[in-house]
Formats: C-alpha cells, sequence, structure tokens
C-alpha cells in the first residue's frame, strides 16, 4: 500500500517537474525571440563577409563627393558592418591590422562571400533565427522542386486558383497596411509616369 | 455607320460572316471545332488582339498551370501578408486597375512568377532567402514590372506568329472547367486545353528574353522607390541570390530563365547612382513577425 502510495506521488512529482520546465522552457524561449526581433529591426544584411570585385575606393563617408580613406584591392576580402543607401561600412582584416579606420565602399562592386541557402519551413521560427545567425534551421523540408521537368509535367490546377482569389485583399486594405508600416509613396521619376 | 470607309464596310460584312459561318457550317480548324464552341458562347479570341479582360484569362490559365506544379503554401497570414505588399506595390505601378493577386507557392526552389493580368508569385523557398519587407517587395516589383510591361503576352503574339492559326486561340479558366469537367465527349475542349497548358509551360521553362528582364530589373527597383521602400534591397536581393552556389539545384530554373545575378547588377549601376538619394524603410520587425 505505501509503495502504491509512494508511485503515486513519485507520478505526481514527475508530472508537476515537467509542466515546471515546459513553462520555464517557454519562457527562455519568448525571451529569446523577443531579443531576436530587437535586433534585426536594426540591420540590413549586415555582418557579412563579402569581397570587392575589383580596386574600389574606400571613402570617409557614403558619398562619392567624400574624402578618401584609401582602398581596397581587387578580391580582398572585408566585413560587412552595416548598410547605408547604397554604401556598405566595411573593415578589411588589413585595415584592421594597421588600426586603421574603416570605411565606405559602393555596395555595386561587392559580393557576399558565398553562403548555404537557408533552407526550412516558413511560419514556424527557423527563418527567424536564420535571419539572424545565418546558420541553418534544423527543420527540414523536403525537396519540393519546381523545375523543367516538373513543368513538363504540370496539369493546371483551377481549385488552387479559387483559393488564389480567397486571399486577395482590397486597395484599401493594402493602402491602410501602407500606412501601418509608415510606407509613404514617392514621386520619383521613372519611365511609367 | 455613315462614317465607316469602305475597308471597313467591308471588314463588318466579313466579321458577320466568319461568326454565322462558325455558327452554321461548325467550321474547323485542325482538331479544334471553333463553330462549337462559338455557338456555345464560348469566349475565342485572338493572340493579337487581346484586351484586358482576355490578358487576366490567359494569365489565370498561366497560373493554373503554375499551381499545377505546386501548390500555394499553406499559410494564410503569409499569403495575406503578400498581397498587402503586393498590392501596395500594384497601385503605384502604371496598372494599378488590373486584379492583382499574389500567391505565395509552396516550392523549395528560389524563384518567382508572373502571368499576365496581374498574377504574381513568389516561392516559399525565395521568401526563405529574405530578411525584410523591402526585400520581399523587390521580388514582387520586378514581376509586377513584367505584367505592366506586358512582356509575357508579346511573347505570346511572337510566338503565336510563327505558328498556325489554332496556335492564336485561347479559351478562358472558366470554360476549360466547365468543359473538362463535362462528359467525355468534349474531347476538343481538352485537346485545346492542353495547347493551352502546353504554351504556357514552353514558356516558363524557356523564359522571356534577356532584354525584358534586364528591362523589369531597372522598373522594380523604381517602383520600390516609389513605394517609400528602400530601393537598395533590390541589389541586396541579387547580391545574396549571386552568394549561392550556381550549382544550386533550388536556383536552376531561375537562372536558366534569368540573366545571371551579376549581370543584372552590372546592368543596374547606373539605376543606383540615379536613386543615391532615395531613403526608404526596410520593414525587418513587420517581416519577422508574419514570416518566422
Amino acid at each position: 500500500m505505501m509503495s502504491l502510495f509512494g508511485c503515486y506521488h513519485l507520478k505526481v512529482f514527475i508530472k508537476a517537474m515537467f509542466a515546471l520546465g515546459l513553462v520555464l522552457f517557454n519562457i527562455v524561449v519568448n525571451s529569446c525571440l523577443a531579443f531576436e526581433v530587437k535586433l534585426i529591426e536594426e540591420v540590413a544584411n549586415t555582418s557579412r563577409l563579402g569581397q570587392v570585385i575589383k580596386k574600389t575606393d574606400l571613402l570617409k563617408q557614403p558619398s562619392y563627393q567624400s574624402e578618401s580613406a584609401g582602398y581596397v584591392a581587387a578580391k580582398e576580402k572585408i566585413n560587412i558592418q552595416k548598410r547605408k543607401s547604397a554604401w556598405y561600412l566595411i573593415s578589411t582584416e588589413n585595415i584592421a591590422q594597421k588600426g586603421q579606420v574603416t570605411g565606405w565602399v559602393s555596395m555595386l562592386n561587392v559580393r557576399f562571400i558565398a553562403t548555404a541557402k537557408r533552407e526550412g519551413e516558413l511560419g514556424v521560427g527557423s527563418l527567424f533565427s536564420s535571419a539572424i545567425n545565418d546558420s541553418l534551421p534544423t527543420v527540414s523540408s523536403g525537396v519540393r522542386g519546381f523545375d523543367e521537368k516538373d513543368l513538363k509535367n504540370a496539369k493546371a490546377d483551377l481549385k488552387q486558383l479559387l483559393l488564389l482569389n480567397a486571399y486577395v485583399v482590397s486597395t484599401g486594405a493594402a493602402a491602410r497596411f501602407a500606412q501601418q508600416g509608415k510606407l509613404q509613396a514617392n514621386k520619383i521619376k521613372v519611365k511609367e509616369d | 455607320m455613315k462614317n465607316l470607309t469602305c475597308p471597313a464596310y467591308l471588314l463588318l460584312i466579313l466579321s458577320c460572316f466568319l461568326f454565322v459561318a462558325c455558327q452554321s457550317t461548325s467550321l474547323k480548324i485542325g482538331n479544334l471545332d471553333v463553330g462549337k464552341l462559338v455557338g456555345q458562347g464560348v469566349k475565342v479570341f485572338n493572340a493579337h488582339n487581346i484586351d484586358q479582360e482576355q490578358e487576366v484569362q490567359f494569365g489565370e490559365n498561366m497560373s493554373a498551370v503554375l499551381l499545377g506544379v505546386r501548390p500555394l503554401y499553406e499559410n494564410k497570414d503569409i499569403n495575406i501578408y503578400v498581397n498587402n505588399v503586393g498590392m501596395w506595390l500594384a497601385q503605384n505601378s502604371s496598372r494599378p486597375n488590373l486584379p492583382w493577386q499574389f500567391g505565395v507557392i509552396n516550392s523549395s526552389a528560389i524563384n518567382a512568377f508572373a502571368a499576365p493580368g496581374g498574377f504574381v508569385f513568389i516561392t516559399s523557398g525565395m521568401l526563405m532567402q529574405l530578411e525584410n519587407e523591402a526585400q520581399l517587395a523587390a521580388v514582387l516589383a520586378h514581376e509586377i514590372s513584367h505584367i505592366t510591361e506586358q512582356h509575357h503576352l508579346n511573347a505570346i503574339k511572337e510566338e503565336a506568329s510563327r505558328s498556325a492559326v489554332t496556335e492564336s486561340l485561347f479559351i478562358s479558366a472558366q470554360a476549360y472547367q466547365d468543359n473538362t469537367n463535362g462528359s467525355s465527349k468534349e474531347q476538343e475542349y481538352r485537346t485545346w486545353a492542353k495547347k493551352v497548358t502546353g504554351m504556357a509551360q514552353e514558356l516558363y521553362i524557356k523564359g522571356l528574353n534577356k532584354e525584358d528582364e534586364f528591362m523589369a530589373d531597372v522598373f522594380g527597383i523604381r517602383l520600390l522607390a516609389k513605394s517609400g521602400y528602400d530601393a537598395f534591397a533590390y541589389i541586396d536581393n541579387l547580391q545574396v541570390l549571386a552568394s549561392i552556389a550556381a550549382d544550386d539545384s533550388a536556383l536552376a530554373l531561375l537562372y536558366k530563365t534569368h540573366p545571371t545575378p551579376t549581370q543584372r547588377l552590372e546592368s543596374l549601376t547606373e539605376q543606383v547612382d540615379k536613386l543615391a538619394g532615395n531613403e526608404g524603410l526596410l520593414l525587418n520587425k513587420r517581416f519577422a513577425q508574419v514570416i518566422k
């Protein structure tokens, strides 16, 4: 009888510990996610490794009118710190060793060092983590290709057209969406004007 | 009527004659019974004279083929978010009144597609590579530009010019559905629909010409700026694509149908200089909240 009573309490204890563990786990995960949201608000393709495709002027300010800070040799590897307009603030190993300041280069002269593409599922947090540190998420999505062979074998799916239509938003909703994001239409000169 | 010239009269009489002849004599072109289709009220039209309604119908057919390869990604929030971004861009384009529809195709391939009349698709694999709303807008702006400039429609017209008259006839998606779900005797419809499907398949496999792609880049980056986004997110995207191994199978169709990202970056040099003063938004946080 006592051993049965002991078993019962042990079970209750294990269940309670498990529930407590889940709560703590959720708190930790949510805190991490909130921290990550705060972080990625500030960045745009930053903290990447890259290289310049040709000898490139290194400028003190992100402008062609800026004073020169030297140059970066063709194919030289760079650390991209942040982007402003069409300019990257970069540093290179050479510059760092000499204790020189970093400088700005035209983004068009930069190519990122090859990285593995991100994989996983949207809407389950995998992009979230990979957007921060470029690591591949653990969720496996499987191969759902869309190549020449798939196109040749395709049959028109009209039921999917109905689903597509169900997601349509009104122009008014899109305008409100833009307003919420503080997007404003700019009057730039484009051909269709 | 008084103002009609002699050739116009002749054209009108000829059109009436052709319409009546189609209905009454069961005119056949190849395996296709045109008279029967016209008699049943099915819209038949010619690639060389397509109005906006027909452009949308053709886009429906082509979209049905794309969605036949892979279905839409099953997440309402993500699809509606993409529609909001796309519709905002479309409202700043030269053709805001098209019935714009945007969808996320469930595929690990990295690609995006457009179909005439306002249909735009991005794969979930492409969406996965992006970091902010401006980059999503950049992908959609490129595809929107293909539609506003009627690149696919022009490619179809060119193809129709090289083909027999049967190749220049199309049928609406609704008519296709009505008849393929109908009795087995409607073989003509199936043959016909197969031709339309085949044309869409060929076009998406072959791709548009490179000049159209470069033009869509120029119009796309401008549309991005015009809509209040950071225009240089367009360059970010191309740099990310360029950094993924070119032999990655996820990029196979994109690379087959587009110039390389490096070529596209080079062709945008002038535009980047022109837009240097642009300061738009990236909207990282809103993007992460939906695509997480």
